[in-house]
């Protein structure tokens, strides 16, 4: 399936040479330093590295929130180096759900649809099909409160959906969640994936989630975040939670692992453990 | 969950504290050699609001008028101000100043002027109302304005949602709660500042005759006008707080609702 995909071969999302310098008053600090990375339509990439490495900076970026300092970023055909991406081609997750509280579920999953004025009885059929698909039927009038935070962010998945984006924007949507939850809710991801068919750029921690995810992970080294090692996941797609004990499995892992703490050794904060935050 | 006598508690302990408090004052009152000009007893304050109760209500609508008007100018004020200076960091920069030096100058100061300017009547009475209401309303609101997370506005973002959109959307009912608890000290400021214009000139409102009343020692309709303001003052907060709670199901004192 996932070759199929990646046949098409068309570039939805591309860097090229894309840096960031924040301003700061202790001076310049690079965020992002020569990024080239294209994601094709269909494609599930992840992007994996220690916090500060610039993950989100290039989320923030490809949403048009920050611009890049030099290099050129494209989101389907429009360039975003001075932000603006087309509306409704980018659908967001974060870490925390952010949904409104005075709304109900369904009204929580259809802001998106009231904001770009689209029409909202397709929209509420669409957003009934989605809240289907990850298993919140009966859930439409309760309020983001009644819900756990597994549901909350199910429910921030479906109001990124709605609208039918070409790509998903997931900023470690899980990292809040406990673990069970977390594995419960990677297989759900790919399962509205394959039926979604949408590109997924994904951020995360956790090298295990990524390559259990991913058609293809970015290693990136920090600061300057730098895309360190590619991986092409070779391994079989619809996947299964029992993929995780196989040795292929665990190969991509280490390779990863290598290579994240290769990168440590060489940075002056390489004392630190892994997934500890780097030198403010 | 609380036993019924948790929650009973809650009503019966503040109700025997008053009770007491009431039955000291009345056994101090009648029992020592204070004399009636300087404490009257509970009992014969009763005896007075009863026999004046025409003359105390009349002077409590207009002390209500001027709180409420001063109030409600504020909010609707305070609010606009708060959107201009969410949207507008200039427009912050410039007001945010004048706004604090409005609350440092004494109120008891430059109302003399007020009342040159604006007359004896009720103006002076609501803006000085207004004046020292809007201050909690406005800091409150642009806090409650702001206080959408920077993941939800970046979402907006890449939506291309139009400012207008995002304040009706989503900063205005962000803003609510905190609106509503601003709302809570402004209508409680409102009467004071109500009171502050009426002790200086004009003929109507509790503070007049709160005024006038001690000027004359006439104590008993002193602390009988000070009854009625305090039952004024009560039941407006009261208000305040069962509007703002009807304004938010989703909101429970800072809590989520459910689980």
């Amino acid at each position: 399936m996932a070759s199929e995909r990646s046949s098409e071969n068309s570039a939805v999302l591309s860097f090229q040479g894309v840096s960031k310098t924040y301003q700061s008053r202790k001076g310049d600090v690079d965020a992002v330093e020569k990024v080239d990375l294209e994601v094709r339509r269909g494609e599930f990439v992840s992007i994996v590295g220690p916090s500060g490495c610039g993950k989100s900076t290039l989320l923030k970026m490809t949403a048009g929130v920050v611009n890049p300092t030099t290099g050129h970023i494209r989101v389907g055909e429009t360039s975003v180096d001075a932000g603006d991406p087309p509306a409704g081609y980018l659908g967001m997750v974060f870490q925390t759900p952010v949904l409104l509280d005075w709304r109900t579920v369904l009204e929580n999953v259809l802001l998106p649809i009231e904001i770009l004025d689209r029409d909202r009885r397709d929209a509420r059929q669409k957003a009934a099909e989605l809240l289907s698909m990850v298993g919140l039927d009966g859930f439409e009038n309760r309020h983001p409160a009644e819900l756990s935070g597994g549901m909350q962010q199910r429910v921030a998945i479906c109001r990124a959906l709605v609208f039918d984006p070409e790509i998903l924007l997931m900023d470690e949507p899980f990292g809040a969640l406990d673990a069970l939850t977390r594995d419960e809710m990677a297989l759900e991801l790919l399962r509205v994936w394959e039926e979604t068919q949408k590109t997924i750029l994904f951020v995360t921690h956790s090298i295990e989630e990524a390559v259990f995810l991913s058609d293809r992970v970015i290693v990136m080294s920090p600061r300057p975040g730098r895309v360190e090692l590619e991986v092409v996941s070779d391994l079989p797609r619809p996947r299964e939670p029992g993929l995780r004990y196989g040795t292929e499995f665990g190969e991509y892992s280490q390779r990863i692992r290598d290579s994240i703490y290769s990168g440590r050794r060489q940075s002056d904060d390489g004392k630190e453990g892994l997934g500890e935050p780097l030198g403010k | 969950m609380p036993t019924r006598w948790e929650r009973l508690r809650l009503i019966v302990a503040p109700a025997a504290a008053l009770v007491l408090l009431v039955a000291i004052w009345e056994l101090a009152a009648r029992y020592s050699d204070t004399p009636d000009f300087l404490l009257p007893a509970p009992s014969e304050l009763l005896e007075f609001i009863t026999a004046n109760f025409g003359l105390l209500v009349s002077h409590a609508r207009a002390t209500i008028t001027a709180s409420v008007l001063g109030f409600l100018i504020a909010v609707g004020f305070s609010l606009v101000l708060s959107v201009l200076m969410v949207w507008s960091r200039t427009f912050e920069a410039t007001v945010y100043p004048l706004v604090v030096i409005t609350q440092v100058i004494p109120k008891v100061a430059v109302a003399p002027l007020l009342i040159v300017y604006l007359g004896f009547g009720l103006a002076p009475k609501i803006f000085l109302a207004f004046l020292v209401a809007f201050f909690p309303l406005v800091i409150n609101t642009t806090l409650g304005l702001r206080a959408v997370s920077s993941e939800l506005l970046q979402l907006l973002h890449s939506l291309k949602a139009g400012r207008v959109q995002i304040l009706m959307r989503i900063r205005f009912p962000t803003a609510l709660p905190y609106i509503v608890e601003g709302a809570k000290i402004a209508i409680a400021f409102a009467i004071i500042g109500a009171i502050v214009g009426e002790f200086l000139a004009g003929n109507r409102g509790l503070g007049y005759l709160v005024n006038a009343s001690t000027v004359s020692l006439n104590t008993q309709q002193g602390f009988s006008a000070l009854i009625v303001l305090t039952i004024v003052g009560v039941l407006l907060f009261e208000i305040v707080q069962v509007i703002g709670k009807w304004m938010l199901p989703w909101y429970r004192d800072g809590e989520r609702a459910g689980g």
